[in-house]
């Protein structure tokens, strides 16, 4: 590592030039859902590599994901999660290539992190994210900042294929986004655009956005059928959403108060459902809508470690039925804490709990347990249980309600 | 009336323990802002060590407190964690964390400060900024180089009183005693390798390292620092929170 260090510090002459990587074995273990297709057993391997350089004004970034697993063998990614190049002078910033921008406040339930699609191997509650081809630019101020971005292509998300017990879905073959009320298409460039507003009040840090873009958060699956008892072709399809939101973070009674409220509108294309020949027409109705998620985060010092409960819930207003039910979370409340050991070892302990709100016949539950071994090495395990009364067809967390798994992750950094 | 009269040796006293504060406070304004490496190392019960690497930058800020970055460079883990503070003279201090795996700016709570850093025997209070009016104050003793002098928080503490020791020399603590809430002593810093730095013309001193005993558990943690620069003209930018996902 240090030869490639130095190699670059040679070539550009007084500059800053870092380059890591981290490699692990992952492994998960789910409970068997009784269908023949699926892998219970998921061994694999994964490598992150790490690139930055800075020099003067100029600066680059690489992180390049990838994993391959031994028994699932279509479980095999690499993607970025940003390669850029940007100048920075410390006010103005400008960035070309594949970025990641997270534009949340709130833990769990984030309505406004719509920007990039996710890879959805793993957790639904934070999924990683994948870069995306964009231009951005910032500017900061006093005590404020603006950030305006443009993306040209439309990068799909990473379902979960069929062996895959995340996934009730078969392998797709082609994604297609709608384009107008009677037109989908499969190309991969569309304009997207969007920008937010930072700013700081008192001990508020508030944030307004605006985004045009192709929905990779929810998309629906349009079942064609060669006649009403033979379906031919599931296809992963995608709106254009414009989408409002306003966001904050304040500190308060000694805690941490985050909202999040966002306005999804369908555009003009609410009305393709209506004009297809779809047989699922009514689970693929989308309206335009308002989502609200508010949360609270305090500290407690225990010992000498610290403690952290959360509280978090969700609701989705003025959507159809059938979207508010298939929507992954809506009227659902998240209660969770997390306890950092602030040791040598970093242990740390996190639980958390999802529950439907509506009937409470819907809760997800995870338990995660982490520490560093040695100084270049960790341990992640957990468990994540599902638990769901199959009675709206799949809706919400019915469709992963096999999906309980254990998991062991040990990794290295260098 | 008696009482009164009782009373005032001690209240001279609190006063000439706040006017030496005031005094070492105004001694090391105009910094103007600093940088510098700093390694922890991490000594447990049994003498075992392991070092943690951070990057710190500083920058004054005139009436109010002042402005820090701290970068987590070891643990590899963490690596590109940042923990951003403005504090306060009086008010809760502003306090955001920088997750770079999720790309987020989180806004943490700064009163929950008696935790430990970094597995450290220091509490991010230890670490924190230190301004006068956080505290009362209480002259104990003097000597030809140093004033002692007890020191109680005013808000939620870990701990009940802290008694320095202030060098007349470097204008700066060489020595602080930390007692629990159960009145204890708890711990014990002492401030070595002091350096010079000439700011503007003054004379500014730092030291190059805090050795802090934990009396109680008996581990023990050693700050160092390297590469320091004070003096530094940091743009302001950089202490703000929207470049904590874009500075490198």
């Amino acid at each position: 590592m240090k030869v490639f260090s130095l190699l670059f510090i040679a070539l550009s002459g007084f500059s800053l030039t870092e380059f890591s990587a981290e490699t692990g074995f992952f492994q998960r273990l789910f409970k068997n859902d009784g269908n023949p297709i699926t892998e219970s057993y998921n061994p694999a391997i994964g490598l992150k590599l790490k690139f930055k350089h800075k020099n003067e004004s100029f600066k680059a970034k690489v992180i390049i994901d990838s994993l391959y697993d031994f028994v699932d063998k279509d479980r095999f990614y690499l993607y970025p999660e940003e390669a850029w190049i940007g100048f920075d002078d410390g006010d103005d910033i400008i960035k070309l290539g594949f970025q990641h921008l997270n534009w949340s406040s709130t833990e769990a339930f984030r309505p406004s992190d719509i920007i990039n699609s996710r890879n959805f191997d793993g957790m639904i509650k934070n999924a990683n994210k994948i870069g995306e081809p964009m231009i951005s630019y910032k500017s900061i101020f006093d005590n404020s900042s603006i950030m305006a971005f443009y993306a040209p292509t439309f990068i799909k998300p990473l379902l979960p294929g069929s062996k895959n017990s995340f996934g009730a879905f078969p392998d797709f073959n082609k994604t297609e986004v709608i384009k107008s009320k009677t037109e989908v298409d499969d190309d991969i460039f569309h304009h997207q655009f969007g920008a937010i507003f930072n700013f700081t009040l008192g001990k508020s840090d508030i944030a307004i956005h605006y985004a045009n873009h192709i929905d990779r958060s929810e998309p629906i699956f349009p079942i064609i059928f060669l006649n009403p008892f033979v379906p031919i072709e599931v296809i992963p399809t995608y709106y254009r959403v414009s989408q409002v939101g306003l966001t904050s973070q304040t500190a308060i009674f000694e805690s941490i108060l985050k909202t999040e409220f966002v306005y999804r509108n369908y555009l003009d294309y609410e009305g393709f459902i209506k004009n297809s020949t779809f047989f699922n027409k009514s689970t693929l109705d989308k309206k335009d809508h308002f989502i609200g998620t508010m949360g609270i985060e305090k500290n407690f010092s225990l010992g000498e470690g610290e403690l952290t409960i959360l509280a978090e819930a969700i609701s989705t207003f003025s959507a159809s039925n059938s979207q508010r039910n298939s929507a992954i979370f809506d009227r659902d409340a998240l209660l969770g804490f997390r306890y950092a050991f602030n040791d040598t070892q970093g242990k740390e302990i996190n639980f958390s709990i999802i529950s439907d709100l509506k009937d409470f016949h819907q809760h997800i539950i995870n338990l995660d347990y982490s520490q560093r071994i040695y100084e270049n090495w960790k341990i992640e395990t957990g468990i994540n249980f599902v638990d769901s009364i199959v009675k709206d067809n799949y809706f919400g967390a019915e469709g992963i309600d096999t999906a309980d798994y254990v998991y062991l992750n040990l990794k290295r950094f260098f | 009336m008696k009482f009164l009269i009782l009373l005032l040796p001690f209240l001279g006293f609190a006063n000439k323990g706040l006017e030496i504060t005031k005094k070492v406070d105004q001694h090391n304004d105009g910094f103007i802002g600093d940088k510098s490496k700093m390694e922890m190392i991490l000594i447990n019960a049994q003498g075992d060590k392991i070092t943690r690497k951070l990057l710190s930058y500083t920058k004054e800020i005139k009436k109010d407190g002042d402005k820090s970055l701290i970068i987590f460079k070891i643990p590899k883990d963490v690596e590109g964690t940042k923990m951003l503070t403005w504090s306060h003279k009086k008010d809760d201090d502003d306090q955001w964390l920088f997750l770079p795996s999720l790309k987020k700016v989180k806004r943490i709570h700064s009163s929950n400060k008696t935790s430990s850093f970094m597995g450290s025997e220091f509490s991010y209070e230890d670490l924190g900024s230190q301004e006068i009016e956080k505290y009362t104050y209480k002259f104990i003793s003097e000597d030809d180089k140093s004033w002692k002098i007890e020191r109680i928080p005013v808000k939620k503490s870990g701990y009940s009183k802290q008694i320095s020791t202030i060098s007349k020399k470097y204008m700066n603590p060489i020595k602080v005693e930390y007692f629990n809430k159960r009145k204890e002593l708890m711990k014990i810093a002492t401030f070595d390798n002091y350096k010079e730095f000439s700011v503007s013309g003054k004379k500014i001193y730092r030291a190059g390292k805090i050795h802090m005993k934990n009396l109680l558990t008996k581990k023990e943690s050693i700050l160092n620092w390297s590469d320091r620069s004070v003096g530094i003209k940091h743009k302001d930018s950089f202490f703000k929170k929207e470049a904590l996902n874009e500075s490198f």
